[in-house]
Formats: C-alpha cells, sequence, structure tokens
C-alpha cells in the first residue's frame, strides 16, 4: 500500500520535475554552453516537449544572451531535426553578425541544416565581393565565410557545385583550399574532373594543388 | 575584344604566380572543437596549430607536409609529419590561413624551423596538462609552434601572454599575435580562366566598388 502510494505521488509529480530540471539545465547551459551533455540533454527535452522546444527558441533568439549560449541552443534544437529548429537557426544565421555568425555558420553544417544554404552563400559572397574584398580587415568575417563553405559541403545541396566553382574563381588561396576540402565531400559527378583540374594547375599554388590531390585519393578511396 | 581578355587573362595569371602563398615554416591553424569561441581558448574558435613543412612529390602527386604535436593517444600521435587529411582531423574542422612573425622570418629562419621540427618527430611527445607548453620535452600544439620560432630568434606571442606553465597561450593568442602570410592582391587568382569568367570577374569588380560607396552596410554584418 505504502509503495502504491509513493509511486502514484512520483507519477504525478514526474512532469514538474521534468520541467524544473529542463529549466534548470539552461540555466546550467548558460554558463557552460560548451558542455555538450548540457547540450544532448537539451535536445532530448526539445524534441520531448513542444513547449520546451518554443522557449529554447525563443532564448535563442533573444539577443540579451549571450553569442555562445544563442549557438549551443542552435545546435541543440537543430538535433531535434525538427523543422521549424533548422528553419529558426537558418534566419539567425542569416541576420546574425561577430562571435554569432562565426558560430552558427559551422553548426549549421555541424547539423546538416537544410534551409541554410542562402545565408551560408550570402555570407561567403559578401566575404568575398564586399567593402573588405576578401581581405583581413576583419578576421571575423573570414573566418566566418570559410566556416560556411566548410558547412556548404557539409550540407551539399544539388547547386552548391556551381557555388564552389564561382567562389574559388574569385577567392585567396585560404578559401580555395578549403573550398578544395568542401567539393571534395559533394556526391557530384563534376567534383573529380574538377579537383583534377586544380592538381593539375601549373598556374595554381602547391598548397591548393596538394590539397586537391589529397581530395582526389580521399574519392578514390585510396 | 577578344585580344582584350587574351591579355587580361595573361595578366591576372602572372598576378597569381607572383602573390603570396603559404610558405615553409608558417604557423598554420584549423578550426576547433564544436566552433565555438571560448573564454578558456580565446577570442576565435581556434583548435589546432601546426608548422607547414612545404610540399613534396609522391608516386606522382603533390603532397602537403605538416608538422605538428597532438595528444598521444591519435594515430599517429606525438610531433609527426602529416597532410591535410590528419592536420584538419579527418576534414572534420576547416582550415583557418598561415601566419607568421611580424618580422618575416628570413629563408634560413625558414629552413632552420622546418629542419628542427623534422629531427623532433617522436610519438609520445604531448603535455596534457599544458604545463610544458614549450616543451623543451613535452608540448602542446601551439607551444611547439612557439618553441620552433623562438628557437631561431623570433618571437609569435608576446611573453607575457605565454607564461611557459601552460594557459594562457592560446591558438587564439597567437593567431592574433601574428600576422597573416598573404598578399592583399590574392583575389587577382583566377587559375581556371575561361571568357566567361571573365565577363563574371569584371561584374564581380563593380559589385566590389558599389559596396564601397554610399550601399547600407547589410544587417548580417552588424554585430549580434
Amino acid at each position: 500500500m505504502v509503495k502504491k502510494t509513493i509511486l502514484t505521488a512520483l507519477i504525478f509529480s514526474m512532469p514538474a520535475l521534468i520541467w524544473a530540471s529542463s529549466d534548470n539545465i539552461l540555466s546550467q547551459l548558460k554558463s557552460d554552453p560548451s558542455n555538450e551533455n548540457l547540450i544532448s540533454q537539451v535536445s532530448v527535452f526539445a524534441l520531448e516537449k513542444e513547449d520546451f522546444l518554443n522557449k529554447v527558441l525563443e532564448e535563442m533568439a533573444s539577443p540579451d544572451n549571450p553569442s555562445s549560449y544563442r549557438c549551443s541552443l542552435a545546435k541543440a534544437v537543430s538535433a531535434t531535426q525538427k523543422d521549424i529548429a533548422y528553419v529558426k537557426t537558418a534566419q539567425l544565421l542569416a541576420r546574425s553578425g561577430g562571435d554569432l555568425e562565426i558560430c552558427l555558420s559551422k553548426a549549421v553544417g555541424d547539423t546538416k541544416n537544410p534551409y541554410a544554404s542562402a545565408a551560408l552563400e550570402s555570407n561567403v559572397e559578401e566575404f568575398i565581393y564586399g567593402s573588405d574584398k576578401g581581405g583581413e580587415k576583419d578576421i571575423k568575417k573570414k573566418i566566418a565565410a570559410i566556416n560556411s563553405i566548410w558547412s556548404l559541403g557539409e550540407i551539399g545541396s544539388k547547386e552548391v557545385m556551381e557555388k564552389l566553382e564561382k567562389y574559388y574563381n574569385g577567392s585567396d588561396e585560404v578559401l580555395r583550399i578549403n573550398i578544395v576540402f568542401s567539393m571534395g565531400k559533394l556526391k557530384n559527378n563534376k567534383v573529380l574532373p574538377y579537383l583534377r583540374k586544380i592538381a593539375q594547375n601549373a598556374s595554381e599554388s602547391m598548397a591548393v594543388r596538394s590539397a586537391a590531390y589529397e581530395m582526389i585519393d580521399e574519392l578514390e578511396g585510396k | 575584344m577578344k585580344k582584350f581578355n587574351n591579355i587580361l587573362a595573361l595578366l591576372l595569371i602572372s598576378l597569381s604566380v607572383s602573390a603570396f602563398s603559404l610558405e615553409k615554416a608558417d604557423i598554420i591553424y584549423t578550426g576547433g572543437w564544436f566552433g565555438l569561441p571560448y573564454n578558456l581558448i580565446g577570442d576565435l574558435p581556434l583548435g589546432h596549430v601546426g608548422i607547414f613543412a612545404g610540399t613534396e612529390l609522391k608516386d606522382g602527386k603533390i603532397k602537403a607536409v605538416i608538422i605538428d604535436c597532438v595528444p598521444d593517444y591519435f594515430k599517429p600521435g606525438g610531433i609527426r609529419k602529416v597532410s591535410w587529411k590528419h592536420f584538419t582531423h579527418n576534414f572534420s574542422y576547416p582550415y583557418y590561413g598561415n601566419r607568421t612573425t611580424p618580422q618575416k622570418p628570413t629563408q634560413a629562419q625558414r629552413e632552420a624551423i622546418v629542419s628542427m621540427a623534422n629531427s623532433m618527430l617522436k610519438p609520445k611527445a604531448y603535455s596534457f596538462t599544458h604545463e610544458s607548453q614549450k616543451g623543451p620535452n613535452k608540448f602542446d600544439c601551439v607551444g611547439f609552434t612557439e618553441y620552433l620560432y623562438e628557437k631561431v630568434g623570433l618571437n609569435p606571442t608576446p611573453d607575457d601572454q605565454d607564461s611557459g606553465w601552460g594557459w594562457p597561450l592560446t591558438p587564439s593568442e597567437q593567431f592574433y599575435a601574428t600576422v597573416a602570410n598573404t598578399s592583399e592582391q590574392n583575389l587577382s587568382y583566377i587559375n581556371l580562366i575561361k571568357k566567361k569568367d571573365l565577363n563574371e570577374y569584371e561584374s564581380l569588380r563593380n559589385i566590389s566598388v558599389n559596396y564601397q560607396s554610399d550601399i547600407a552596410v547589410p544587417q548580417s554584418w552588424q554585430e549580434d
């Protein structure tokens, strides 16, 4: 009888317990945003409870919160693979700058966000063709552009090969090496011939050519 | 018009050949864990640092040679000679570029750095506690590159930032203290040139010029 009572009490108090711990987890993550365990727990709660997911999306969008915390929330909700989470994260990337832009431009690649390609392309194009002209006046813009190239390779949408070819022709050596790495991740029959062309191009730098040879070996399973 | 395009193509190709690129003994960087800018590792999300030791020809292919120091449980571990794949941890982190000291190393210093790095290869050389970041027996990745440069009389990171016993010498601090070894003219790399690309290049140049005038800064450029 006593056992039954305890069990019933526990069952009725479970939702409160879950809420308490899910609330608590956000404040824990805020003070330790790189903690992968906490990110996973937030993700589990967001998957199970729509209210909690909405709360996380609100926290993620709030400019009052630190960038590292907002980015961790983006990774957590994106791991749920829910459309709303992907869309909100892609929208946040499109209007972000500085540290948040750097972090999100990598996070959307890690989570293969299918809605992020346009924002990533915009990052790269603003950097290459914008007032910095691919220079390093603002190193954070360059890092965000590099992360964006990396993520485009991870997401691997249909049109990305064409975009990467275009960027290759207007980029410095650092970006070109990253473009080669990203091309090597694509499942596209244009990749190998293009990489061979880069590898054999005597006008190209040895560093980029070495990257191309290495990606060709990867693709050929050597 | 065709003649003009050909001349422009030749000009651009010659510029690309003369532009700076990755040089022997440059310090090279990758992105880091999770891509987050931690307070602990500094402002930028840098993860790994190594020395570019040049390229070699292997089976008719150009191969990058990179010497870095990683935890002993890596395969290979310790101070090792690798190429892009291992340096970027199986292409899982982006490459963030090549830098060197503001006072650029002479060719002799570059050769000395690479030669010294080559003579130090050994499997167990990583300082897990980061207490002997800069050696002489155990290192971490950033300390290893700092050690090599200091041995030839160059100092990538100011001494008040590398205490010698461990953090706070971070890849991010070294990155900021050094300078990119690239040319501002690198944008002129147009290597797979075609007529179509030339036209596109011209239109892109116009976009650049327009950006310099009174166009409002896009919202995404503003600090969040």
